[in-house]
């Protein structure tokens, strides 16, 4: 399983999108799953991780189950501007698309 | 409103002072991790405790927002961490610093709920954090230093590709175990290929989002073994479901773990897809696509590591309540015996039989809830004697044995501040310097032992040193200058050393250049004794002092054995009575003033006392009367009394205020009658007894009775 996500700028033609601004740790997760879960009521289809700076595996965890939850209705989540914090433990975790080897850092 | 308010700030309140608590375990753990560390600096596992303790204390700060506690305790952690993967050695001066800091720590943790933030502390804090800061940029002190902890052992081999299968618990996030670190520390033994298995989040409606339920499927390339591996998720272990794979392993491994991973035919072929994945279009797969099911295993049997050890925290007052309660069902069941006596309705005495046994269990049972083993202070020392030795340039070993022994949890509190006076009173007076230990042809090295035994319904606590043993002369001499005892008191060695115990006698300028330490050991004994206790010192010119420390096993309740005077009940302690026996003859007491005396027990002394008489009972001319024989330690003596009434339960009950004063009782009882008994005080019966005697052979009279 991946996410398919940018770390390009959301294009005009997206639909409704959440923007968060809370870092996506275990101190905020419940906070901004009602905020997930809110926005998807309201036919949001994408997230904007602009101002998100830091992502622990709560703030994964949520990304995935965003993921779902958007799958069961049919629709795959998309992800804008995500930043350096997301995507490397995204990638450390292997769920970026390019996912081919990640060599151990030593 | 305000109810609910209040509410919350007890449960603030209670959780808070959890913490504080568990805060303080964490911190002895954390120093004898170090002390550990400072013996074997290879040892990898105190390396990690030490990680443990101070990521625990940092977790439970962070939750209450004890933010001077996180931000010091921080930097601990980060050397410690430092330490873990081999980028800092541990040298003399590493140990200091973290020494302090762990101080440093308590001081802090100590500080929380005070009014206002001590200055002087959060100066020493930066100073500390600053210097842990400067070691860890330090880096290892030699190139070759030590080797990572996890690779140290390890045969060079080549890499091979391990299976490794991670399912997280759900309270992992919670309890600030955040796998990324975990997995970001894999890549210090090898190469990783990572798949996160999502199955198990749940959608955001369902979805708890500080639970965790992710699950990882890892190939390490590494030449790290087994236990290398393992250790890696070691702080994770209550944590995750971990299945590690070796290279090379058979297929029906893979099967096994796919059974035990997935319970639906969705899971199995999402597991098989990231297998694929992981194994790359080259390699060829660790597991064939097979169609049939394998037999699913039990989800209960993938039972996680560490179960056996779980600890339930217990508010103390809750187990005293339980304890209350036990004891009144004692009595109860005692009174539903009598009852069942007098109706002379031999099914309704077997079945109190049958109840008053279960309740004995029960009653053990509770009782053992409160009892912890002593080994927990006795390692405190270790500290302290490294301390004192590094501050008095002495040598000493610290030898612990008996550390299994359990004692009352609320004396070991109690206890642990008279045991550190008399360890430090061995290391400042007993031992001597390694100069004269040589002079004296003794080995350089000093020897302090701590050792606890049970024995005969006891606690025995030992304090023994190979110093110079205490100074008869001096005690003395210094006695009779103070007015303490007339100077022809002719005292034998035991008296004379009872003399330390004296208040106002002052070893401080007696017997050492070192300042006393507010303590005297008149507070010691009065400590020990507030327990019941006694201490007694066996000490040889020379050679050493052992002080010896006794306490009763429970404050609560205790088997007892009933006796009666006239119809006042008296209860001595079971495990003390070493025999029954019918008065002999020459006591038969011709002179009713007769208390105390000497008679002949087959072919021994045995100074007895005559109970009724000494508590002033004007009746005690009962027909048939026995002697009770009570052993305590190497002395006995004959309690003289009217009947045996046998065993009995004793819930022991305070003696009111007023009294208090009385010498001889410990307690009072009540029998299943409803009626009021006396709990002896046997060492204290014991001492008077003897004082007695003595006191009466000085004043010319006879002690013994002439038959």
């Amino acid at each position: 399983m991946t996410l398919e996500l940018s770390t390009q700028p959301m294009p005009e033609a997206a639909g409704a999108v959440l923007r968060l601004a809370l870092p996506m740790t275990i101190q905020h997760a419940a906070e901004l799953r009602g905020l997930l879960v809110d926005a998807f009521e309201a036919g949001a289809g994408g997230v904007d991780l602009a101002g998100v700076d830091q992502c622990d595996s709560a703030g994964v965890q949520l990304l995935l189950s965003a993921q779902r939850s958007l799958a069961a209705r049919g629709t795959a989540l998309q992800v804008f501007n995500a930043g350096g914090a997301v995507l490397d433990i995204l990638g450390r975790y292997g769920l970026l698309p390019s996912a081919e080897p990640l060599q151990g850092k030593a | 409103m305000n109810s609910s308010n209040n509410d919350d700030g007890d449960i603030l309140a209670a959780a808070c002072a959890g913490f504080i608590e568990e805060a303080r375990d964490n911190l002895v753990q954390f120093e004898q991790a170090l002390l550990s560390m400072e013996s074997d600096p290879q040892d990898a596992e105190a390396v990690n405790t030490a990680f443990r303790a101070a990521h625990t204390i940092k977790g439970g700060a962070g939750l209450f927002g004890y933010d001077a506690v996180v931000g010091f305790t921080h930097e601990v952690e980060s050397l410690m961490e430092a330490m873990r993967s081999g980028d800092v050695d541990v040298t003399e001066a590493v140990m200091g610093v973290l020494l302090r800091a762990r101080d440093q720590m308590g001081r802090l943790v100590d500080e929380i709920g005070a009014p206002q933030a001590d200055a002087e502390l959060a100066r020493a804090g930066a100073e500390l954090s600053g210097q842990l800061r400067a070691l860890r940029a330090a880096g290892p002190s030699a190139p070759d230093g030590v080797a990572p902890a996890a690779l140290a052992d390890a045969v060079p081999q080549q890499a091979a590709t391990w299976h490794i299968s991670l399912r997280m618990g759900g309270d992992a996030l919670r309890n600030g175990l955040d796998p990324a670190s975990f997995i970001r520390y894999l890549d210090t033994l090898g190469t990783v290929r990572i798949r996160t298995c999502a199955s198990r989040v749940p959608e955001l409606a369902m979805l708890d989002a500080e639970s965790c339920h992710l699950g990882f499927e890892i190939r390490l390339a590494t030449a790290s073994d087994r236990a290398g591996i393992e250790q890696v998720f070691e702080f994770l272990r209550d944590d995750c479901d971990l299945a590690v794979i070796e290279p090379g392993a058979a297929s029906e491994q893979y099967e096994a773990l796919l059974a035990r991973r997935a319970l639906d035919e969705g899971s199995r072929q999402e597991m098989l897809a990231l297998w694929q994945e992981l194994a790359g279009p080259h390699a060829p797969p660790f597991i064939e696509r097979r169609a049939e099911r394998v037999e699913r295993r039990e989800a209960s049997t993938s039972r996680r590591a560490g179960d056996d050890l779980r600890f339930i925290r217990v508010r103390a007052d809750k187990l005293d309540q339980l304890i209350d309660l036990i004891g009144e069902l004692v009595i109860a069941s005692s009174g539903a015996q009598l009852v069942a006596k007098l109706e002379e309705s031999p099914r309704f005495a077997e079945a109190a039989l049958r109840i008053h046994d279960l309740v004995q269990s029960a009653r053990d049972g509770a009782l053992g809830l409160r009892m912890v083993p002593i080994g927990d202070i006795f390692s405190r020392f270790q500290r302290v004697v490294r301390d004192v030795c590094k501050q008095l340039d002495k040598e000493v070993e610290l030898v612990i044995t008996g550390g299994e022994t359990e004692l009352d949890k609320s004396m070991v509190e109690t206890i642990s501040d008279p045991l550190m006076h008399l360890v430090r009173n061995s290391l400042d007076h007993g031992i001597e310097g390694p100069q004269a230990r040589l002079a004296a042809g003794k080995p350089a090295q000093g020897r302090l032992s701590l050792n606890a035994y049970h024995e005969s319904g006891s606690v025995v606590i030992e304090v023994t040193d190979d110093g110079r043993g205490l100074d008869k002369a001096r005690i003395l001499a210094k006695a009779i200058e103070q007015g303490l005892v007339p100077p022809d008191a002719g005292l034998d060695d035991d008296a004379i050393h009872q003399l330390i115990f004296a208040p106002g006698f002052s070893t401080a300028a007696a017997l050492s250049n070192l300042s006393g330490r507010g303590v005297g050991m008149d507070v010691v004994k009065r400590n020990i004794e507030s327990l019941r206790g006694q201490i007694r010192i066996a000490s040889q010119p020379g050679r050493g002092t052992t002080m010896l420390i006794r306490l009763p096993l429970t404050l609560a309740i205790i088997d007892g054995f009933l006796t009666s005077v006239g119809d006042v009940g008296y209860v001595l302690p079971l495990d003390l009575v070493s025999e029954c026996i019918e008065l002999p003859r020459d006591v038969a007491g011709h002179d009713p003033g007769q208390v105390t005396g000497y008679c002949d027990l087959r072919g021994e002394v045995l100074p007895y006392l005559d109970v009724g008489r000494f508590f002033k009972q004007s009746n005690g001319t009962s027909q048939r009367r026995s002697m009770v024989v009570v052993k305590d330690g190497a002395t006995r003596v004959g309690l003289v009394v009217d009947r045996l009434l046998g065993e009995h339960q004793t819930v022991i009950k305070p003696l009111g205020r007023v009294f208090q004063d009385i010498r001889g009782l410990s307690g009072s009882t009540i029998l299943g009658s409803g009626d009021v008994a006396l709990i002896l005080d046997v060492p204290a019966l014991l001492q008077l007894a003897v004082d007695r005697l003595t006191t009466l052979q000085k004043d010319g009279a006879p002690g013994r009775c002439t038959p």
